[in-house]
């Protein structure tokens, strides 16, 4: 059964081009008739599925529509048209960190972060030692965020995201976080909860780790899908072009 | 002291409320969550400060020989209008903070303006009756006499001003949070 079914979805963002996204400029060009309204199409008619266990990576160049599908995988963004449709509990990888206040302790921290992701309040205060311990940050959990060091934020951000086995692994570019003993703790525990049979998209510019991880691969060109298949075949025409 | 009171817990919740989301754009574009829950919370929040405050005040009142109306209870009443009135603007506003840059500086200046057309460094009475009419409009004004009448005892009281408070509110966050649902799934790209 898909875990991920993505049924043509378009999404459009509607743009308006007065110079400096003022509300002012915005009254000027409306009273002299100047305001122009233009959509830009980010993705077009995309569809896939990915079942449990599989490791789908998205391909393409800058600007091609791959943060904005991740971003309508993981339910931020709604798309204009079509459906998104996700089975199961989410773990966000997009960005290790974001949401983390740097006023907040590491341990309030962890607990607000985990929070937004829908965990228990009760199990994450259960875990947060766990979660302090893991990410080797023990000693400052009780410390603002501020005074941890940015390789420390991003190893706890990546404790917590990965705490809890999830159905579903949402993942933008390949992670290297801390030093070189934490990276490859950190390259275990990917590995483990890929293996467990949690769906993984993964958004990368590194062929190497798509060829390595990927059981699909999906490249996408100006919003729409170019080509889907093995990850080989796939690769060799992205870099062919 | 009781009108700048209420008036800072209007304009910097209004302000802060309207922010909330755009400050928090980190997570709002990675993890999904009700974006409305970090307007509410600023809203909150400004109640909270609002409380607070209240016991300064109280103690003013204290101690220059008066003692706290027995309608002090009520000005609760006008604080949970005030939190459900600014968080109505404030999903409404949030959405413009996002797609236009100056809407901050715009509504500080809107929100400087209300503050001298609304009497809280002068009594209304000094104003002549036909803009007199016209200020008892600004729904500030009713919160400001409902807040000052249960603090004090003291002042014009009518249940039309309550009525008044709380149908501005309710009207606020439901057209809020209408307004809100249909412009989010443009806005959120802009995040």
């Amino acid at each position: 059964m898909a875990v991920i079914e993505v049924k043509n979805v378009h999404v459009t963002y509607r743009v308006l081009m007065n110079k400096s996204g003022s509300l002012k400029e915005l009254f000027r060009d409306a009273i002299k008739g100047k305001a122009r309204v233009i959509d830009y199409v980010a993705l077009q008619d995309v569809s896939f599925s990915v079942d449990k266990g599989e490791v789908v990576a998205i391909l393409g160049r800058n600007g091609a529509g791959k943060s904005t599908l991740l971003k309508v995988l993981a339910g931020v963004l709604p798309p204009t048209k079509g459906e998104s449709k996700v089975n199961g509990k989410i773990a966000p990888m997009i960005e290790l960190g974001a949401g983390f206040h740097p006023e907040m302790t590491g341990s309030e921290n962890v607990l607000f972060y985990s929070v937004l992701m829908g965990r228990e309040v009760k199990s994450v205060r259960e875990r947060t030692s766990t979660i302090g311990e893991w990410a080797g940050v023990t000693d400052h959990m009780d410390f603002p965020l501020r005074t941890f060091s940015s390789g420390m934020i991003a190893r706890l951000a990546f404790a917590t995201a990965t705490d809890e086995q999830t159905e579903v692994l949402l993942v933008d570019e390949i992670l290297s976080v801390g030093d070189a003993d934490f990276q490859e703790k950190s390259k275990a525990r990917m590995h483990e909860l890929m293996n467990s049979g949690a769906a993984v998209v993964l958004v990368s510019h590194d062929m190497r780790a798509v060829l390595e991880l990927a059981t699909r691969a999906i490249w996408l060109e100006n919003g729409h899908v170019k080509m889907i298949g093995n990850p080989e075949e796939v690769v060799a025409a992205y870099e062919a072009n | 002291m009781s009108g700048i009171l209420l008036n800072a817990f209007w304009g910097q919740g209004l302000v802060s409320s309207a922010e909330a989301i755009q400050s928090n754009s980190a997570v709002l574009t990675k993890v999904a969550v009700p974006p409305q829950i970090f307007t509410l919370a600023a809203a909150i929040s400004a109640s909270l400060n609002f409380a607070i405050g209240l016991i300064p005040l109280t103690l003013v009142v204290i101690i220059s020989g008066s003692l706290p109306a027995v309608s002090f209870p009520l000005i609760f009443l006008v604080g949970l209008a005030m939190a459900i009135f600014i968080s109505g603007l404030a999903l409404m506003l949030s959405v413009l903070y996002i797609r236009f840059d100056d809407t901050k500086n715009i509504i500080g200046v809107l929100l400087l303006i209300q503050m001298y057309t609304t009497p809280i460094f002068y009594p209304i009475s000094i104003l002549d009756p036909d803009i007199q009419q016209i200020v008892r409009l600004n729904p500030i004004n009713s919160f400001l006499e409902c807040f000052r009448w249960s603090l004090t005892g003291l002042g014009p009281n009518s249940i039309l001003n309550w009525m008044y408070i709380f149908l501005v509110s309710i009207l606020s966050f439901t057209v809020g949070v209408k307004v809100f649902k249909k412009f989010w799934p443009r806005t959120v790209a802009m995040l």
